[in-house]
């Protein structure tokens, strides 16, 4: 960062990652290549794992106001102020790690002009590796039916919901608290991204893994403060969206990779891990159908956008599938 | 004048005793919701939301009253050794402190609250309407700022007060 | 610029006596508006945040537990109890709120609710019973520093999930550095007790062990109590801040079944309670504005990185990074200097060669360092609260003055012999 200070313009780059996951890499990535593209004129200075003292669920009114220059958005944070973007992608939306490729550009555009509407300009982003997702339990647990003796923490309300309606209890727990919980029994399971569940030490406090789908990620998109945005040069604003496009294309062509999660499940196993059969296909149906009524009724209660954005998403998907 | 310092006094200790109820209610939603969770296998996915809500509850009914009791925490090691004639000026700097911080606060979190009430913010898991929580943030402060200038009012009346005090004594 | 808005503005507004949390407050809103181009609506972000998290409810329900202690009595004959076994060891009674505070450190993963929860029992005990209350709020200040070191802990647990660290590992390395801290505290309560002016109540009775015996039949709630809080977490009942909920729940029935707790009694703990805590809330509203602008400003993260330009060997930059800590401990604590700091801190000292388990027990241990370094001080203000203003910000960090250079040895110590810290968590 000490050369940011010679450069023409320097914009403040809010990222909530921590830099042990790979989006944060890229987002580094990003930052080099503005940099390179144009002569050192443009610089990014990224704030990672929340630096700036920011919260995720503020990031929409924050750009909004212009307090930030850019930040990386991740859609399913911001269902206080924005419910229709919750509407937008679910865990439980797709079965095999290419549906997700095929259903990208529609939410990419959804999330365009959603943001648009907060004064944001999107410029390209991160595709989020499709990751594992996984049931790390203390007890062996591959089936539905297991999960029913067991109190299992997930990460947000529409899982919650997806849970119940499958008879398993299931509790939103912050991540922070996630290691203890698990430890002292507090919850038996957690629903979690498998491939980096290392980072969080998921490994310590559970014994078990036993595979249910692959990760639906919203993209985490490269946003910049509309009230940014009209201070730079159209040189700049040319630089920023090539640059954000190329990190798009990048990551887009490696997210989807049955090798890299054929080795992170070996690195798990040699950590200790033992690995069950995955979710039977019947089983995975069924948590299927209860996640599309759990991100219906979701969408129902977003209000006309979020009904008209679930039917586009859930109809691309369908489109797909035939 | 000593009506309307009743009528203060009364008014903030409400909020106050609002506030008692909101601390023992969240006790309680904690206890249970933690009970349900280990005994019946039934968490209350809202309680922590809810907790939340009402640990922001006690704060901001509560500030008011604890201001006009001056309980709330101040540094006057300085002050305590100033010389006498400065000492007035010192406290009336001190007290635009707590007013003009009261005013910015009032206008920020109003403006926060108006924000989310035209967006109807919710909360992510229970879906609670956010606005009337929010709302506490600015009223507090006025409350604040009522209290501040009524103590403003007594202080004026504090040399009478002292006056007659003294004579009481001796 | 900032820096010296920061300096000048903390020292003019916190010393003209003003409200401290406003004092804060205003500073933060200050550097918004100014120095980050008038983002002071940032500031009710960052307060709606941090009085919305659960995880802060706990420090309201420890101080309703302390309180509905002290007004059933039950308190009062648990340290009567106990009185007899101390009678013989100099610093009597102030070792209660080390050790207390040990074992408490061991459910609470917060310095400030390890603070709040044993003050505001220690405190008025400890004090009716003619200990210097200065000698006090250090003894409960220091303790309650603990809570981070010892697991569970927060820090570490933020610490290791940012920069991809085993949890475990550094929960393991918390625990010898945290007995032979919590060591030290001991001793310098003795030697404390035996120069100077007293700072215990005079006592010529010889130690007798009938009364020892007596008094330890006295303190049966005690372990209840503890089961209730510490217990239920590692059966897995609740988490650390639910716990808090179930040790009121078992207060409350201690208090009637075995003090003399009476429902007026009980509503009285809980407006006492209440009045404590929103002292302590409306710093910690202040302290949220103000480290959500220096955040914002990047200022931590402009001093540490200024350290790496500097050219020093390994144990210079080592020492040049904890120095930089003290100074931002004066105006902050706990969990947000660590995450504005660890980006930079974390990579510039492994590259060193330095273990990455042991720098999180020393972070932690600079952030503990924070939470007793004035002006702001998160444990020297609820302290002060607790004693209602009794000893004042001032005399509580002077009397933190020892424990805060003990924790600072320990730091020395650790760099010195890291086998201290690495000992316990190579055997994971
Ligand atoms: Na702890
Ligand atoms: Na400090």
């Amino acid at each position: 960062t000490a050369t940011a200070y010679s450069a023409d313009k320097v914009l403040k780059f809010h990222s909530g990652y921590a830099e042990s996951r790979p989006e944060a890499g890229f987002v580094n990535e990003f930052a080099e290549l503005v940099s390179k593209m144009s002569d050192g004129a443009l610089q990014i200075d990224v704030y990672h794992a929340g630096s700036l003292g920011l919260k995720e669920p503020d990031m929409l009114r924050i750009l909004q106001q212009g307090a930030v220059d850019m930040a990386l958005l991740y859609g399913e944070y911001y269902s206080r102020d924005a419910p229709e973007l919750s509407a937008v992608y679910a865990q439980g939306a797709i079965k095999e790690a290419e549906e997700h490729l095929e259903v990208l550009p529609t939410i990419r555009d959804i999330y365009a002009q959603e943001y648009a509407d907060w004064g944001i300009k999107t410029i390209g982003g991160v595709v989020s590796p499709v990751f594992d997702v996984g049931v790390h339990c203390k007890q062996p647990a591959s089936s539905i039916e297991d999960l029913k003796e067991r109190k299992v923490r997930v990460w947000s309300a529409h899982l919650v919901d997806t849970f119940t309606r499958l008879g398993v209890s299931a509790q939103v727990i912050p991540q922070n608290d996630m290691y203890m919980a698990l430890q002292t029994g507090v919850v038996d399971c957690a629903y979690y991204l498998s491939t980096v569940a290392e980072t969080v030490s998921l490994n310590e406090v559970t014994d078990f893994e036993s595979y249910i789908h692959p990760w639906a990620a919203a993209p985490a998109m490269f946003g910049v403060s509309m009230k940014t945005w009209e201070t730079l040069s159209e040189e700049q604003q040319q630089t920023l969206q090539e640059a954000g496009q190329e990190i798009w294309e990048k990551t887009r062509a490696l997210a989807v990779d049955p090798q890299r999660e054929a080795k992170a499940r070996e690195n798990r196993e040699s950590l200790g891990i033992t690995m069950l059969e995955p979710f039977s296909d019947s089983d995975v149906e069924q948590f299927q159908s209860a996640a599309f009524q759990a991100w219906e009724t979701i969408a129902k209660r977003a209000g006309e956008d979020g009904l008209s954005i679930f039917n586009e998403v859930t109809h691309k998907i369908q489109e797909n599938n035939q | 004048m000593k009506t309307a310092y009743k009528i203060i006094d009364k008014l903030v200790y409400w909020m106050f005793l609002a506030g008692v109820v909101s601390g023992i209610f969240m006790t309680a939603l904690v206890f249970v919701s933690t009970l349900m969770r280990y005994l019946f296998n039934s968490p209350v996915h809202f309680s922590n939301e809810l907790a939340g809500l009402l640990f922001l509850s006690i704060t901001f009914l509560t500030i008011p009253h604890v201001l006009n009791i001056d309980r709330h925490i101040k540094i006057d090691l300085v002050v305590k050794k100033l010389p006498s004639r400065i000492k007035n000026p010192v406290g009336v700097f001190a007290s635009m402190v707590m007013i003009i911080f009261s005013l910015v606060f009032i206008y920020e979190s109003w403006g926060f609250m108006n924000f989310s009430r035209l967006i109807s913010s919710r909360s992510d898991i229970s879906g609670i309407l956010l606005w009337p929580w929010m709302i506490l943030m600015p009223l507090s402060f006025v409350m604040c700022v009522v209290v501040k200038i009524k103590h403003a009012c007594l202080f004026r009346g504090a040399d009478e007060v002292n006056r007659l005090v003294v004579e009481e004594k001796s | 610029m900032s820096w010296a808005i920061l300096s000048t503005g903390l020292l003019s507004l916190l010393s003209s006596g003003a409200v401290l949390g406003a004092a804060l407050g205003l500073v933060g809103f200050i550097l918004l508006h100014f120095q980050g181009g008038g983002a002071t609506s940032l500031a009710i972000n960052s307060a709606w945040n941090l009085l919305t998290g659960f995880s802060l409810t706990a420090v309201p329900l420890f101080i309703f537990l302390g309180d509905i202690l002290l007004s059933s009595g039950v308190s009062t004959k648990v340290y009567n109890g106990l009185t007899p076994l101390f009678r013989r060891i100099p610093g009597k009674l102030l070792h209660t709120n080390i050790a207390v505070c040990t074992l408490f450190s061991a459910v609470s993963g917060s310095s400030s609710a390890t603070a709040a929860a044993i003050g505001s029992v220690g405190y008025p005990e400890l004090r009716g019973r003619g200990y210097s209350p200065s000698m006090v709020v250090g003894t409960l200040a220091a303790g309650g520093t603990l809570g981070l070191l010892i697991p569970p802990s927060l820090a570490l647990i933020i610490y290791g999930a940012t920069q991809n660290v085993s949890i475990g590992k550094l929960f393991l390395a918390g625990i010898i550095p945290g007995i032979m801290i919590s060591g030290a505290f001991f001793v310098w309560i003795m030697v404390r007790a035996k120069v100077g002016e007293s700072v215990t109540p005079e006592d010529k009775e010889d130690m007798d062990w009938g009364a020892v015996f007596k008094g330890l039949l006295q303190v049966w709630p005690l372990p209840i109590l503890i089961f209730f809080v510490l217990g239920t977490i590692y059966m897995g009942v609740a988490t650390p801040t639910e716990a808090a909920s179930l040790g009121v729940t078992a207060s409350i029935v201690l208090g009637f079944v075995w003090g003399n707790l009476t429902l007026s009694k009980l509503w009285s703990a809980f407006i006492n309670g209440t009045i404590m805590f929103s002292a302590i809330a409306m710093i910690m509203l202040g302290t949220a504005i103000l480290s959500q602008a220096v955040s914002l400003l990047g200022l931590p993260r402009e001093a540490v990185a200024a350290i790496a330009e500097l050219g020093f060997n390994r144990y210079g930059i080592l020492l040049m990074i904890v120095l930089v800590y003290i100074v931002l401990g004066c105006f902050f604590d706990g969990i947000s200097l660590l995450l504005m700091t660890l980006p930079i801190t974390f990579p510039m000292v492994t590259s060193l060669g330095f273990d990455p388990i042991w720098f999180g027990v020393i972070v932690t241990l600079l952030m503990e360092v924070g939470m007793i370094t004035p002006p702001v001080g998160l444990n020297l203000f609820v302290l002060t609260s607790i004693t209602k203003n009794e000893v004042d910000v001032t005399e509580a960090a002077w009397a933190s003055l020892p424990y805060w250079l003990i924790i600072l040895a320990a730091v020395l110590v650790y760099t010195a012999f890291p086998w201290f810290v690495t000992w316990l968590p190579s055997f994971y």
